[in-house]
C-alpha cells in the first residue's frame, strides 16, 4: 500500500443474512483514504454508508450481518499494516477508539446518563493509555479545551443532561479524540443538530483536523456539509460506490446520473433568488435491498436510461481521468453532453 | 439604575433524582407507614436483649404456655400505681380443676422498673451490658415472673423471642435476596446481553485455530504459568490446614464463621489474581486447564455410569449404559469438533422456567431435606439462605435481562463498544447502572417473599432449628397444639402477626419506592 495512503478498501462485501433473503447492504465497494485528508461517503438512506462505516470498526450486528468478502487494509498508529477484516476481536478492541475513533448522529443519546462527561472521557483514556483516574481526567480537561467548551474543570463534573446539544456534541468529539486517532469516522454527526451549531461543530471539526492531523471518513446525506468538509467523494447508491472523485469535480462536473440527480436537489440561494430554479426530484424510490432492479441499480430511475444497455449487466468501475471513478456505462455520452435523456 | 439583585430569590434549587425521588416517597401514606413498621422492627431486633426481660434461651419448665402475666395498676386500695406483677404459681384450680397458673398477689407485690438492671449480655455479641427495658430486683432472683405475651412450650418469654427471632426472620430476606441478586445479575445480564448472539463456547482439537492459540504465546509465559499454578497449589494447601486448624472445631461461632469467610475471600482473591497474572498468560496452560476440566467431567461421569453398571441388571444397566455412553460422547464431541456455539440467553432462561415450574415449596422441601440435622444453627441459617435464594433467582434474572435487552441497544453501549470496551465492561459499567432504580423496587418487592419462603420451612421444621428462634418456628408452637390454640392459647399466634406485619410493610414500601423510582413519573 502507498505510504500516503492510511487505508484502503478493496471490493468491500457485507451481507445480512435475513429470513427474506439475503440483503447486500455493501456489495463490492473499495475506496481509499489518505494521510490527513477528508473522504465523504454520500448516499440516500439504506445506500450502504453507516454499513461501510461500521464494517470498518468490525461493528457489524452479527448474526444477522457478515463480512463475506473484502480487505480492509489500515496503517495503524504503531506503523504496522493490517487488514481490519481479518483481525481478531482482541486486536480490535485495541484498535478502536485508539486508531479509530467514531462520533455518532445521536448526541442527546451517545453519552451515558449515569456518569460525568469526565468520567466518559477519562474512560477511553484509561482504557487505551493505560494512565491513571487522575491523570486521564486532567486530560480530559484539556480535551474539553480543545474542543472549545468553556470552564472545561468545571464541566467535568456535568452530567449529559445538564448540557445542550451542541456541548455534547462537542463532548463526543472530545472523547473520541482523546486517544489521539489517525482515523475519525463521523457517521452523520450534525443531522440531529441545528443549523448555526452545525456550522460551529463542522468548523470545529476542521480545526481539529488541521491540529491533529487525522483523516475523516465523514458519512453524511448533506451535500452541502461535503463541499464544506470533503477534499473527495464517494458516492454511494444500493450498496456501491457509485461515483468517487475530488470535491470540486464532482460539484462541477459530475458524470453519474445519480450524482447529478442528488446535486439537483439541492436548493441553490443564487438560483432561487432569480426565481430560476425549480427543485428537481429523482423519480421513484431506492430499490429494495432483497431484489436489486437487473443490470445498473439505478436504472429504473435514470433519465440516461437506455432499454438493452443499462438493464442487463452490472456497469464496472472506470477512470474517466484524473482518477475520477465512475460506474455508468454512458459516462463518456455524458461528459460530452451527448446524452439525451430519454 | 442598575441594581443587584439578591441571589436568594433566584430559582429554586436543582433538585438531584433522589431528593426528587424522596420527596415523591414521604407523599406516599402508606409506603411511610411500612417504612416506618420495618424501622420499628429492625431496631426491635437490634436491640432485642434490651427489650427482652429475659436472655433468649432462659426456659421455665414450670410455665409451659403460661397465659400472659397479668399487670396491675392498681394497689389494694384501689389507688393508682406503679404497675406490678403479683407472685404466681402453678397448681390446680379448685374452681374448675384445670393445672394453671395462678396469680395471687397476696403473696407478693412486685412493682416493674424501667431501663433496669437484667441479666447481663453481650450488646451484638461484643459489649458487655445488662440495661433492659423492663424489671426488677425481683425478676433476676426469680420471686416473680414477667411473660408479656405468655410463654411456649418450654415455658419461655414470647414477647422476648420475638424480637430475637426477629433477628433471623428479617434479616434472611435480605441476605436471600442478596445472593438471588447476585445469581440474578449475574445471570441475567449474560442472558440479556447475548440473546441473539450466539457465543463461541468450545473450539475443538479439530480446529486449525486451537493449535494455532496454544503456539501464540511465548516460553517466557509458560514458566510463568508453572510458577503460578505451584503458587496456586500452594494457597490452597494453606487453606486447607487453616480450615482444619482453626476453623472447624468451633464452627458453632458465628466469629469464627466469619473469619473462615473472609479468609475463603482472600484466598479466592489471590487464586484470581496469580490465575489472571500469572497462569493466564500461557495459552498452552489455559487449553490444558479446559481439556482438564472437560476430562474432569467425563471421569465423574464414567465412574457414576460405573457404579451404576455394577449394581443393576436388565433394562436399567441398558440404560444406565445408553446415558453414560450419550454422555461420554458428548464430552468428546466437544473436544474434537471444530467449534461449537451456544446460546447462552436460552440456556438461561429455559433452566429458569424449568426452575420456575417446579412447585417452589415442593424444591425448598427437597433442597431443605438435604440439610444434615446437626450442623451448627449459623451455618444452617447459611443454608437455608442459600437454598431460599437458589430457589427465587429466577424472578429477578428476568427483569435483568429484559432492562438489559433495552439498554444494550442505547447508543451509548454502542459508542462505548466503538471506542474499544470489552463485553464486560459494557455490561458493567454502561449497561447495569441504568437498572437501579428497577433493581431497588424489585428488590423491595422479593423480600417478604423470601421472608415467607423462611415461615414456611421453619413451620414444617425444616429451617431454623431450636434453640434458635424465628417468627415461622415459633408459629409452628401454635400448630403443636392443634386448635386449641386458637381458644385456649391465642397468643401462641403473635408471632404470625409480626410475619403479616412485615410482609405488608414490605409490599406498602415497595409500592412507595416504585412510585418515587419510576422515572417516568415527573412531579
Amino acid at each position: 500500500m502507498d505510504d500516503k495512503r492510511l487505508v484502503e478498501v478493496t471490493d468491500l462485501k457485507v451481507h445480512f443474512f435475513t429470513d427474506d433473503g439475503v440483503v447486500k447492504a455493501v456489495d463490492g465497494v473499495s475506496f481509499h483514504i489518505n494521510k490527513g485528508e477528508t473522504l465523504a461517503v454520500v448516499g440516500e438512506s439504506g445506500s450502504g454508508k453507516s454499513v461501510t462505516s461500521l464494517a470498518m470498526m468490525r461493528l457489524i450486528p452479527s448474526p444477522p450481518g457478515k463480512i463475506v468478502g473484502g480487505r480492509m487494509l489500515f496503517r495503524g498508529k504503531d506503523g504496522q499494516l493490517r487488514d481490519l477484516a481479518k483481525e481478531d476481536e482482541a486486536t480490535m478492541r485495541r484498535i478502536r477508539g485508539n486508531d479509530i475513533a467514531m462520533i455518532f448522529q445521536e448526541p442527546m443519546t451517545s453519552l451515558n446518563p449515569v456518569y460525568t462527561v469526565g468520567d466518559q472521557i477519562a474512560e477511553a483514556i484509561v482504557l487505551h493509555q493505560g494512565k491513571s483516574k487522575k491523570e486521564a481526567l486532567e486530560q480530559a480537561a484539556e480535551m474539553l479545551d480543545l474542543v472549545g467548551i468553556p470552564e472545561p474543570k468545571k464541566r467535568l463534573s456535568n452530567y449529559p443532561h445538564q448540557m445542550s446539544g451542541g456541548m455534547r456534541q462537542r463532548v463526543m468529539i472530545a472523547m473520541a479524540l482523546s486517544c489521539n486517532p489517525s482515523l475519525l469516522i463521523a457517521d452523520e454527526p450534525t443531522t440531529a443538530l441545528d443549523v448555526t451549531i452545525q456550522a460551529q461543530i463542522l468548523e470545529l471539526m476542521k480545526k481539529l483536523q488541521e491540529e491533529i492531523g487525522m483523516s475523516i471518513l465523514f458519512i453524511t446525506h448533506n451535500l452541502g456539509v461535503v463541499a464544506e468538509m470533503a477534499d473527495r467523494v464517494v458516492v454511494m447508491y444500493a450498496g456501491r460506490a457509485v461515483e468517487e472523485a475530488d470535491v470540486v469535480p464532482t460539484f462541477k462536473k459530475p458524470l453519474h446520473p445519480y450524482t447529478m440527480g442528488l446535486l439537483n436537489s439541492v436548493p441553490r440561494l443564487d438560483l432561487a433568488a432569480t426565481h430560476q430554479q425549480r427543485l428537481e426530484a429523482i423519480p421513484g424510490n431506492v430499490p429494495n435491498p432483497l431484489s436489486l432492479p437487473a443490470g445498473c441499480a439505478f436504472h429504473p430511475r435514470c433519465k440516461f436510461f437506455k432499454p438493452g444497455l443499462c438493464d442487463t449487466e452490472i456497469p464496472a468501475l472506470q477512470d474517466a481521468g484524473d482518477g475520477h471513478m465512475v460506474r455508468c456505462v454512458r459516462w463518456a455520452e455524458i461528459q460530452k453532453g451527448e446524452a439525451v435523456s430519454a | 439604575m442598575l441594581r443587584r439583585v439578591p441571589s436568594s430569590s433566584s430559582a429554586p434549587a436543582n433538585r438531584s433524582f433522589f431528593q426528587q425521588a424522596w420527596l415523591r416517597f414521604k407523599r406516599h401514606p402508606l409506603a411511610r407507614l411500612g417504612a416506618a413498621i420495618l424501622l420499628v422492627f429492625y431496631l426491635g431486633a437490634l436491640f432485642a436483649d434490651f427489650l427482652a426481660p429475659y436472655p433468649e434461651e432462659k426456659s421455665f419448665r414450670d410455665f409451659s404456655f403460661a397465659a400472659p402475666t397479668q399487670i396491675f395498676w392498681r394497689d389494694e386500695n384501689g389507688r393508682l400505681t406503679r404497675p406490678y406483677v403479683c407472685a404466681s404459681e402453678r397448681r390446680r384450680n379448685p374452681e374448675t380443676f384445670k393445672v394453671e397458673v395462678i396469680t395471687d398477689c397476696e403473696k407478693g407485690r412486685y412493682p416493674i422498673y424501667f431501663f433496669t438492671k437484667g441479666e447481663p449480655y453481650h450488646f451484638l455479641g461484643l459489649f458487655p451490658a445488662d440495661l433492659r427495658l423492663m424489671g426488677g430486683p425481683w425478676l433476676l432472683e426469680d420471686k416473680a415472673r414477667l411473660f408479656l405475651w405468655g410463654t411456649d412450650d418450654f415455658g419461655r418469654d414470647i414477647w422476648g423471642r420475638i424480637w430475637f427471632g426477629a433477628r433471623i426472620s428479617l434479616t434472611i430476606g435480605i441476605f436471600a435476596v442478596a445472593l438471588a441478586l447476585l445469581i440474578g445479575i449475574f445471570m441475567g445480564s449474560i442472558s440479556g446481553y447475548y440473546a441473539g448472539r450466539p457465543v463461541t463456547f468450545s473450539i475443538g482439537l479439530l480446529n486449525p485455530r486451537f493449535w494455532a492459540f496454544v503456539r501464540a504465546s511465548r516460553l517466557l509465559d509458560h514458566l510463568l504459568a508453572l510458577l503460578g499454578l505451584a503458587l496456586i497449589a500452594a494457597l490452597f494447601w494453606g487453606m486447607a490446614q487453616g480450615y482444619q486448624l482453626y476453623i472447624r472445631p468451633d464452627l458453632q461461632r458465628v466469629s469464627t464463621l466469619l473469619l473462615g469467610m473472609l479468609g475463603l475471600g482472600v484466598g479466592l482473591v489471590l487464586f484470581g489474581l496469580l490465575l489472571y497474572s500469572l497462569v493466564w498468560r500461557s495459552h498452552l496452560v489455559r487449553a490444558l486447564l479446559w481439556l482438564l476440566a472437560w476430562v474432569g467431567v467425563a471421569w465423574l461421569v464414567w465412574i457414576t455410569v460405573w457404579g451404576f453398571l455394577q449394581s443393576s441388571r436388565g433394562l436399567e444397566a441398558f440404560l444406565a449404559g445408553l446415558l453414560g455412553a450419550g454422555l461420554l460422547g458428548a464430552i468428546g464431541y466437544i473436544l474434537l469438533w471444530p467449534r461449537i456455539e451456544l446460546d447462552l440467553d436460552t440456556l438461561i432462561m429455559r433452566s429458569v422456567e424449568v426452575l420456575a415450574a417446579i412447585p417452589d415449596l415442593f424444591l425448598l422441601i427437597i433442597l431443605s431435606v438435604l440439610i444434615p440435622m446437626e450442623v451448627p444453627p449459623a451455618v444452617r441459617f447459611v443454608l437455608v439462605v442459600t437454598i431460599l435464594s437458589f430457589v427465587n433467582w429466577g424472578g429477578l434474572a428476568r427483569i435483568i435481562r429484559s432492562q438489559v435487552l433495552q439498554l444494550r441497544e442505547m447508543e451509548y453501549a454502542q459508542a462505548a463498544q466503538a471506542l474499544g470496551a470489552g463485553d464486560a465492561r459494557i455490561v458493567i459499567r454502561h449497561v447495569l447502572p441504568g437498572t437501579y432504580t428497577y433493581l431497588i423496587v424489585a428488590v423491595t418487592l422479593a423480600i417478604p417473599g423470601f421472608i415467607l419462603g423462611e415461615s414456611g420451612l421453619s413451620f414444617l421444621g425444616l429451617g431454623i432449628q431450636e434453640p434458635a428462634t424465628s417468627w415461622g418456628l415459633m408459629l409452628s408452637k401454635a400448630q403443636a397444639t392443634g386448635i386449641t390454640a386458637f381458644t385456649e392459647r391465642p397468643w401462641l399466634l403473635i408471632p404470625g402477626v409480626f410475619i403479616f406485619m412485615a410482609v405488608l410493610a414490605y409490599n406498602f414500601m415497595g409500592d412507595g419506592l416504585r412510585d418515587a423510582l419510576d422515572p417516568r413519573t415527573k412531579v
